[in-house]
């Protein structure tokens, strides 16, 4: 684990920082609209500053409101139609996974990247059907790239290329007013600080959307950087349980051989002897194992970033992953003998005529008044005895016991939090967004579509609709303090707030046209408190708004507003929300509810469930966390198992003589095994409990400190008590298992011989 | 080879018997008999001793008697029951219920006190009203003061008293002990051997294994082992003109024994 977290981001960062280097990735890509900027003059500000090494032509591009289908297969995401021109090689080069290799796409095809093909399981010849001003365009996938900037799956819309000069065949006239401007720096240059001049250039706000290379980074890794910390976190609590077991492995070692490292001292080894002996035992048992998880770190690695370096058309470089995890390596290699060679310093400080004479010195124990032995009659002689010998713990009794607490907390953390995450469909306030149950996006198109207000009315008249309102998503810039701008997304929204689910940290919803909602990571950089009057720059307008609400959101990292269209319309009077969000009376009548509106609504309207707008980034998600915590889990459970095991086994070993002086009472074998077996269920349930105990003391501080700086301060955790029932279960199994293997010997070795061991 | 005893135990009825016992180690690949075909009648009531050098094998047959460990050939009845037929679970409740056993080591379980101790093998033996048995067996041999202590708080002396006392709650036919005065000192040695002879005086069956001549003069017969046979079978009752010297009696015979 330890190994996988530290490699982990390596090994995506560096081949994604390789690739944007070897393809030549814009450091800085922005989309402007033509009416609002001069282009020329934008594009030839760009070309006088000194950090820009190459500006490519401008693109056109075209952003359908509508996710594009496949046969009869709707994809995940929407995309963003850009023109690539035969001479676009200098910068945003690309790199064909399928298809033919040419200068450009021809009429009528698309190149696609990798991500979206991946996720869609689109190939080579799949149409691709694109609602395009009321009408469907059908495109042909003659390629499959990879597209530096957007091959993450995780940047929406994602860009798709189209040849030179098409967008203008199916566009209306006066509708293909954006362009998009990639930029290449010189080494060493800050695109940031080149962002921040640009912007004070135009005034102070800039109304598009800009792209600059560290939200790319940031796209293809921080999902892996949540990963990895998890990965790390576990790895950590499960080198603390190894190194339980190994102190108690020696210290029991120490205790079986009292009496030879008597003798060894008699005929002349000296206490660095015997302390040399553990530790090239222990150095070569290190030496193996680290190695093992070494390799094993490269597999795991390897699945961690499989599906991201495929879709950029690589694999994990076994030497990427040993330059970055290679520092562990030696840390891990020398804790383990070290760790022995401590433990053993009681055997280099052993009396030798003592032990010759008498071996280890007994165990002292406290009294164990209760239970009564009595009890037995009534719940049986095993419990009653595995319950005594657990109230007379030895220390690895007690580290059995952390590793299945930990290990029970992990598996109710994977398993809450993973349905948690399944149940985001069910959250979506807590996450930020509204709580409607369906959403319609508009054909803003004359020819199918349908003007708002008049759409909003249709719906209101449905019985079904309890309350519906407008959502339009505009970028904005922040005005600081100091008078420069931050870029920043946000809702513009018509409708009651309240009624349509949206939830606050702190204060309320926006109601009037200067209140405004902004997101805590927002609140928290720039120190804005509740109360305060911000600046906005909305559609080329400076607006003031007094904020009412802090909110938690994963959209644009937190970074994030909401206001109230007639808010928004002081900018701009003729806004309109382009989409439709309902809350339904009864949400278990929306599936037909959907049937019948899409029906009634035919090409006007796209409807759908209010989840999927998160559906394609949620599976992606859900999927990694799922099987990264799986892991976890599966890696604890291993290794309580294994303490178990190993304390049973030195439970036996040391305890010879009890379990040949019980036979010889006439206790049964099973019944002996019973002792070992009940032991280890006594201590499922303790660390069932335990565990239980932990989860639910830090899974959700945990979870919100991890989530805090992807804008999550209050994660939504629900804990399934269902499948939660899996974690004593298995930690039962586990223990059993366990306890069963090394409990065989009890069976198999006759009372004289277990009487008279040493 | 000899095999019974004579003059006073006809009329006694015979509660261990074996025949052609034998049993043999493998150490090294190397094949080390221990037990070589004994032939012998152990008789209710009785307090037999088995005596013998280190290495002779007298504690190894004594584990084969009580079935604390099987023997490569031979035969092995108790109570009239045939020991290696017997499936586990009921040489364990043989074992409960007419077998108790005293260790040199005492063996009382750590984890329990002693007056657990004694209960647990109550328990096992279905007794009922153990708690008001176990502390009168406890106060019978001068431990009641001492029934909450672990093992580790009690004397050498206590806790082999304390293992008697466990090895009697369930009225075993026979009581096994293994050089039961074997870790003790003198005093506390002798302590044991009058509560011996006081079980025996009551009736107790006692097959004792010991090497110590004053512990072996105690009982009603004694067994003289060597090379894993039974050289020598002495009785005192056979001697009713001597018994003001047992000791020296015993001496002269085992001398004559080759001890």
């Amino acid at each position: 684990m330890l190994f996988t977290a530290l490699a982990g981001k390596g090994s995506l960062e560096k081949p994604v920082h390789t690739l944007l280097r070897d393809l030549n990735a814009a450091e800085v890509t922005f989309t402007l609209d033509a009416r609002a900027y001069d282009v020329e003059a934008v594009l030839n500000w760009w070309a006088e500053q000194a950090e820009v090494a190459a500006l490519a032509s401008p693109r056109a591009i075209l952003a359908p409101p509508a996710r594009p289908r496949s046969g009869d297969r709707e994809l995940g995401s929407t995309i963003l139609l850009t023109e690539r021109s035969r001479d676009d090689t200098s910068i945003d080069s690309l790199r064909f996974q399928a298809g033919q290799e040419t200068a450009a796409p021809k009429n009528s095809d698309i190149w696609i990247p990798s991500s979206l093909a991946a996720a869609n399981e689109l190939t080579i010849g799949d149409t691709l059907e694109v609602a395009v001003d009321g009408q469907v365009i059908m495109f042909t996938i003659s390629a499959i790239v990879v597209d530096p900037q957007y091959s993450s799956g995780f940047l929406s819309p994602v860009r798709s290329w189209v040849a030179p000069g098409s967008l203008a065949t199916f566009s209306r006239p006066g509708k293909l007013n954006e362009i998009q401007v990639s930029v290449a720096l010189y080494e060493g240059a800050s695109a940031d600080a080149l962002w921040d001049r640009f912007k004070a250039h135009l005034g102070g706000g800039f109304s598009g959307t800009a792209l600059t290379r560290s939200t790319v980074l940031a796209s293809y890794a921080q999902s892996i950087g949540i990963l990895t910390a998890l990965i790390m976190l576990f790895g950590v609590l499960a080198l603390i349980v190894a190194v339980f077991i190994i102190t108690s492995t020696v210290a029991s070692d120490v205790t079986a051989n009292y009496r030879n490292f008597g003798i060894l001292k008699a005929i002349g080894f000296t206490p660095g002897n015997m302390l040399g002996a553990y530790l090239l035992q222990y150095a070569i048992l290190a030496a193996v194992t680290t190695g093992l998880g070494f390799a094993l770190g490269f597999l795991s690695t390897n699945a961690l970033t499989s599906l991201m370096l495929s879709s950029i058309g690589g694999s994990l470089s076994p030497t990427v992953y040993g330059e970055a995890a290679l520092p562990a390596l030696p840390v891990l290699g020398l804790l383990i003998p070290i760790v022995a060679a401590l433990v053993a310093r009681r055997a280099s400080r052993i009396n030798a005529a003592t032990a010759i004479r008498f071996g280890a010195p007994p165990t002292e124990s406290s009294s164990t008044p209760w239970p009564n032995i009595v009890v037995a009659k009534g719940v049986g002689l095993p419990a009653v005895l595995a319950l005594k010998e657990l109230l007379t713990a030895r220390a690895r009794d007690l580290f059995d016991g952390v590793a299945l607490t930990l290990t029970g907390a992990v598996i109710l953390f994977a398993i809450n939090v993973y349905q948690s995450t399944l149940d985001l469909g069910d959250n979506l306030p807590f996450w930020g967004l509204d709580g409607s149950d369906v959403r319609l996006t508009r054909d803003l198109s004359p020819a199918f579509g349908i003007a708002y207000e008049r759409l909003r009315e249709q719906l209101n008249d449905h019985r079904e609709v309890a309350t519906s309102g407008g959502i339009l998503n505009a970028k904005a810039s922040l005005l600081t303090q100091d008078q420069s701008s931050f870029d920043i997304d946000g809702h513009v929204i018509d409708g009651n707030l309240n009624h349509l689910g949206y939830l606050n940290l702190e204060g309320r919803n926006p109601q009037s046209s200067e209140e405004i909602s902004i997101g805590y990571p927002l609140a928290d950089r720039f120190g804005i408190a509740l109360g305060e009057t911000i600046s906005l720059h909305l559609r080329g307008q400076r607006l003031e708004f007094r904020v009412v609400g802090i909110f938690q959101g994963t959209s644009n990292g937190g970074l994030f507003y909401r206001c109230t269209l007639s808010g928004a319309q002081r900018a701009v009077p003729f806004l309109e929300p382009s989409e439709l969000i309902l809350k339904l009376h009864d949400r278990s009548t929306r599936g037909d509810f959907i049937a019948r509106l899409q029906q009634e609504l035919g090409q006007a309207a796209q409807v759908e469930t209010s989840e999927k707008l998160v559906e394609s980034q949620l599976a992606q998600v859900a999927g990694g966390l799922g099987s990264v915590l799986s892991a976890i889990a599966l890696s604890l459970l291993a290794i309580a198992g294994t303490s178990i095991l190993n304390s049973t086994s030195m439970g036996i070993e040391e305890s010879k003589r009890q379990l040949g002086v019980y036979k010889a009472l006439g206790m049964t074998a099973g019944q002996i095994r019973g002792i070992k077996l009940c032991k280890a269920l006594l201590l499922a349930c303790l660390g069932a409990i335990a565990g239980a105990l932990l989860y639910s003391t830090l899974a959700t501080g945990l979870m919100n400190s991890m989530m805090h700086g992807a804008g999550m301060r209050e994660f939504p955790l629900t804990t399934d008590h269902g499948r939660s029932l899996l974690m004593p279960a298995l930690l039962a199994f586990i223990a059993l298992l366990s306890a069963w293997i090394p409990s065989q010997r009890i069976t198999r070795l006759p009372a004289r011989e277990l009487i008279l061991s040493d | 080879m000899l095999l019974v005893s004579k003059t006073g135990s006809e009329n006694l009825p015979r509660i261990v018997t074996c025949r052609d016992l034998r049993k043999e180690f493998v150490t090294a690949g190397k094949t080390t008999p221990i037990v070589s075909g004994v032939d012998l009648d152990v008789f209710e009531g009785d307090y037999t001793v088995l005596m013998g050098g280190s290495g002779s094998g007298k504690s190894t047959l004594l584990y084969l008697l009580s079935g604390l460990d099987k023997a490569n050939a031979g035969t092995v009845s108790f109570a009239g029951e045939d020991l290696h037929k017997l499936s586990e679970r009921a040489q364990a409740q043989l074992r409960r219920e007419g077998m108790g056993f005293v260790f040199q080591a005492f063996n009382l379980i750590p984890t329990l006190s002693l007056i657990e101790n004694v209960r647990l093998a109550g328990l096992l033996g279905n007794q009922d009203s153990l708690e008001a048995t176990s502390m009168e067996i406890l106060r019978d041999l001068d431990l009641a003061d001492h029934a909450s202590k672990r093992p580790g708080q009690l004397s050498g002396g206590q806790q082999q008293r304390g293992a008697i006392a466990r090895a009697l709650i369930n009225n075993p036919r026979m009581l096994f002990a293994d050089e039961p005065t074997g870790a003790l000192n003198s005093a506390a040695g002798e302590a044991v051997l009058d509560l011996f002879d006081r079980l025996s005086t009551r009736g107790q069956s006692i097959f004792m294994v010991t090497h110590e001549l004053r512990a072996a003069c105690r009982g009603d017969r004694v067994l003289f082992m060597q090379d894993g046979g039974i050289k020598g079978d002495f009785r005192f009752a056979d001697h009713p003109g001597k018994t003001t010297d047992r000791e020296s009696l015993l001496f002269n015979w085992l001398t004559e024994q080759g001890w």
